[in-house]
């Protein structure tokens, strides 16, 4: 089993009368940078902070695969999964956050799908075994996925305490478990966090599918 | 040793070439059976060994795609979205129930659900249970990594191809566990595919448990009572049958491995060389068979003419030269027949001249004769010589029939000779009724001298019962003279190559022959010489009748007349030998008045013809004068 040390450098960098900006940095224990890593407030946030009711977010099908890979959102945020394949798909979730259902479809089903639980939901369509998605559903409005520098931006309302923690699909342990900022202190560099990594097990797409020729077979 | 011996003793020639030829060719055929058997076994075993590798592979190739397949199957049915479905629901009944049905569309014989964290959710094999860990956590691993695991592995001491595989939806939310026991049943597949037998048994605290195998149950019961040293190749056998064995330990990294023993039946494997030995039996007793009609026939070509040959051999021995062997073979056994026809034929010329030779010559030079080679010469040897003549058979011979006159001879001539040969002398020949015969050559004898006397003796003894028959046959009265001398004479073959005589001459044979005319002089019937005499004087009581003079010689020599035997003359014979030595004496002496008186005496009462011949000679010296020269020696030449 491979895993990887990860960490989460948190950068405190020259910020606002509002808010303060966090450059997350995420890396395994060979320095190499993890992407689509999320970085998140785990702790109640002031009421104050609090956004108003979330948007709908959009996650795609496109040429038979989930875009993104990995989605952030706030509880109670509506989902719409347009199918812009010319077949149709049949997306589930088994997951114990959202357990739900949209049997075979084309274009844009008329109901977005309220994401209301916090956790972790794996999307998978029925009739591809291959296509996987994860919709992260946290409490917090603050959240961020890190790019591919391993480095992931919060802006966070200034003279509040936070606990972030972070995850990633094939999470297998997080060291330390959560980082604390405390409000009022002037932050230099960057914050780490180690993580091991669960090997990626999951159906794969033929090659065919890939667009691939494999020639006889 | 001495039994082999004894054994081989035969009595009859073809059972001797039976026994030999049958013998060799078991020897050969033992020898070539052996070969074929040993160099069948080791191909045997060694193309076994080969199959059994082969088979290995086959197997384990068998038993890897099957694995295969079953992974494959427990893939697709762990996409089952139904099923993904129903473990959504965490209603446990429902998920062991649909577990069930999923097992069963494999045909599957166990199946298990395992959470992400190992924990057995639903075993069908034990549907009570649940919440242990699960007994293989190094499959879930090998699935985590490789999508897959399949492993060889017992459960509950049965033996089961074990199947793991994520449900993914589309990320594993658990692990489906299928397990495929492998029984009797699967093994007969694999029997069938690989043609051998196969046993699967696991190794326990060094004990083999037998958990599925091909083989007849009775005959499994005491499987593997010894770990094998060698797991490429070993003999093990069952109360009924021997099996050549490969063992093949399957995940050998599992702590109890099972292990598949692939056998084959020995007995069967050789059911080729048992054909083959039928064959070869087949083929001996052919040959056997073949070599005894062979073997009889070549003793009986051979034995038949040695029978022949040893009829004739007995036939000949008895005398039978005239038996002709008839084989009509071309080879060396017609040439033995051919030798000894004319062997025979040689041996009847032979015998033929053996008995010419015999009726020719006496026997003892015949038998000297064949014994050397016959050769001219002769050697000087002491032998004493006979002269005999019939007195006046001239005359009578000129008045009788020619056939009776041969007749007469023969019968007198056989008598004599029979007498010579009585007394072993050598007949030398006859010259009309004159015989000559000598003793002391060709064999030397001490006595040839006194054989001699006795021959003369017997001879005229003889021709004394002859003269008695011919008297009554009306025949004349025939007697004998016989003159004996003794000395050194020249004895050998004498004659020509073509024509040879064993006889003997000189000096000494001469005055033989010429004492046998003496003999008329003297009226006596046999005159030996003064060398005679002084040899057998002490065996013959002999009367010395004169000296003579042979023309050309310078000595004279005394005669003498054998009368009989010592001790067997009669008074009256006596009586005159003393008187005639007297009257001798005197006359020698030249007392002729008193010789004179003495020799009339004896011719008047004794008839003596000698006494008669001095007054005759008396008479002639008294008108003459030959007085002065008187040396009482008489010229026998004149």
């Amino acid at each position: 089993m491979r895993s990887k040390i990860i960490s989460i450098i948190i950068a405190f960098m020259s910020t606002s009368a509002q808010a303060d900006t966090f450059r997350v940095k995420v890396v395994d224990h060979e320095g190499n940078p993890v992407v689509q890593a999320a970085i998140f407030v785990n702790s109640q946030v002031p009421e104050s902070t609090k956004q108003p009711k979330p948007k709908a977010v959009i996650i795609d099908q496109m040429d038979k695969e989930f875009i993104n890979h990995v989605t952030i959102v706030r509880t109670g945020t509506p989902v719409i999964f347009p199918n812009h394949d010319q077949i149709r798909h049949h997306v589930y979730s088994f997951s114990v956050a959202k357990n739900f259902e949209l049997p075979l479809y084309s274009g844009t089903p008329a109901k977005p799908v309220v994401f209301d639980q916090a956790g972790v939901v794996n999307l998978g369509c029925n009739i591809h075994d291959w296509m996987s998605a994860y919709v992260l559903v946290v409490d917090s409005p603050f959240f961020a996925l890190t790019d591919k520098q391993g480095i992931a931006e919060l802006n966070l309302p200034e003279g509040h305490d936070y606990v972030l923690t972070g995850w990633h699909p094939q999470l297998k342990s997080l060291s330390p478990e959560t980082l604390k900022v405390a409000a009022n202190t002037v932050h230099t560099g960057e914050l780490a966090l180690s993580m091991r990594l669960k090997h990626k097990a999951r159906a794969t797409r033929l090659p065919t599918e890939l667009g691939q020729s494999i020639g006889y077979r | 040793m001495a039994i082999v011996k004894q054994f081989l003793q035969f009595k009859r020639f073809r059972s001797r070439l039976l026994v030999y030829i049958i013998g060799f060719l078991l020897l050969i055929l033992a020898g070539v059976f052996a070969v074929v058997n040993h160099v069948f076994r080791q191909n045997t075993e060694e193309s076994i060994h080969r199959e059994l590798l082969v088979t290995e592979r086959v197997f384990l190739r068998l038993l890897n795609e099957r694995s295969q397949q079953l992974s494959q199957q427990a893939t697709a049915l762990a996409s089952d979205y139904a099923f993904k479905r129903v473990i959504a629901t965490h209603d446990r009944d429902t998920i062991a129930s649909a577990l069930n049905n999923l097992s069963s569309r494999a045909q599957a014989n166990a199946a298990f659900l395992v959470a992400l964290d190992n924990i057995v959710q639903i075993d069908t094999l034990n549907t009570q249970q649940s919440g242990q860990t699960f007994f293989a956590p190094e499959l879930l691993e090998q699935a985590e990594t490789e999508g897959v695991a399949s492993r060889l592995l017992l459960i509950g001491q049965k033996p089961y191809q074990v199947i793991v595989v994520p449900i993914l939806a589309p990320e594993p939310i658990a692990w489906l566990c299928l397990g495929f026991q492998i029984n009797e049943l699967t093994l007969a597949d694999l029997k069938q595919l690989t043609q051998v037998e196969i046993s699967l048994l696991s190794k326990q605290n060094q004990t083999f448990f037998v958990h599925a195998t091909t083989l007849e149950a009775a005959s499994s019961e005491p499987i593997l009572p010894i770990f094998p040293s060698t797991t490429d190749g070993f003999f093990w056998h069952t109360q009924n049958e021997l099996y050549l064995s490969r063992m093949v330990i399957l995940e050998p990294k599992t702590k109890a491995p099972l292990i598949a023993l692939i056998e084959r039946p020995w007995t069967k494997a050789l059911e080729n060389f048992y054909h083959l030995q039928w064959l070869l039996l087949v083929i001996a007793v052919f040959s056997i068979g073949l070599a005894s009609m062979a073997a009889a026939w070549l003793a009986k070509s051979v034995s038949k003419p040695v029978q022949i040959l040893a009829t004739a051999a007995k036939a000949i021995g008895k005398g039978d030269y005239l038996y002709q062997v008839s084989i009509n073979n071309q080879d060396e056994i017609g040439q033995l027949g051919m030798a000894f026809n004319s062997m025979g034929a040689q041996l009847l010329e032979k015998e033929k001249i053996r008995n010419l030779l015999g009726k020719m010559v006496s026997p003892v030079v015949a038998q000297e004769l064949l014994k050397h080679d016959v050769a001219l010469g002769g050697e000087t040897r002491e032998i004493t010589a006979l002269f005999s003549d019939l007195a006046g058979f001239t005359s009578i011979a000129e008045q009788m029939p020619p056939q009776n006159l041969v007749a007469l001879l023969n019968e007198y001539l056989t008598h004599m000779s029979k007498e010579i040969k009585q007394q072993s002398g050598v007949l030398d020949k006859f010259i009309g009724d004159a015989i000559v015969a000598f003793w002391g050559a060709p064999v030397t004898a001490n006595d040839h001298a006194q054989q001699a006397v006795a021959c003369a003796l017997a001879m005229q003894r003889s021709l004394q019962k002859l003269r008695l028959s011919w008297q009554l046959r009306g025949l004349p009265m025939l007697s004998m003279r016989v003159g004996i001398n003794s000395g050194f004479a020249v004895v050998g073959n004498i004659g020509s190559i073509d024509r040879l005589d064993y006889t003997m001459i000189g000096d000494t044979v001469n005055l033989a022959a010429r004492l046998e005319g003496a003999n008329k002089y003297y009226g006596s019937e046999i005159l030996i010489s003064e060398y005679t005499y002084s040899q057998v004087k002490a065996v013959f009581a002999c009367r010395e009748l004169d000296k003579v003079r042979l023309q050309g010689k310078q000595y004279p020599v005394a005669v003498y007349e054998v009368i009989a035997e010592q001790g067997q003359m009669s008074p009256r014979q006596r009586e005159l030998c003393a008187e005639f030595a007297k009257a001798l004496a005197a006359f020698r002496e030249q007392h002729f008045e008193l010789a004179k008186a003495l020799f009339t005496s004896l011719s008047e009462q004794h008839d003596d013809a000698a006494s008669a011949l001095y007054l005759q000679r008396m008479a002639l010296l008294a008108n003459t004068d030959l007085k002065t020269n008187f040396d009482g020696v008489y010229d026998l030449s004149k």
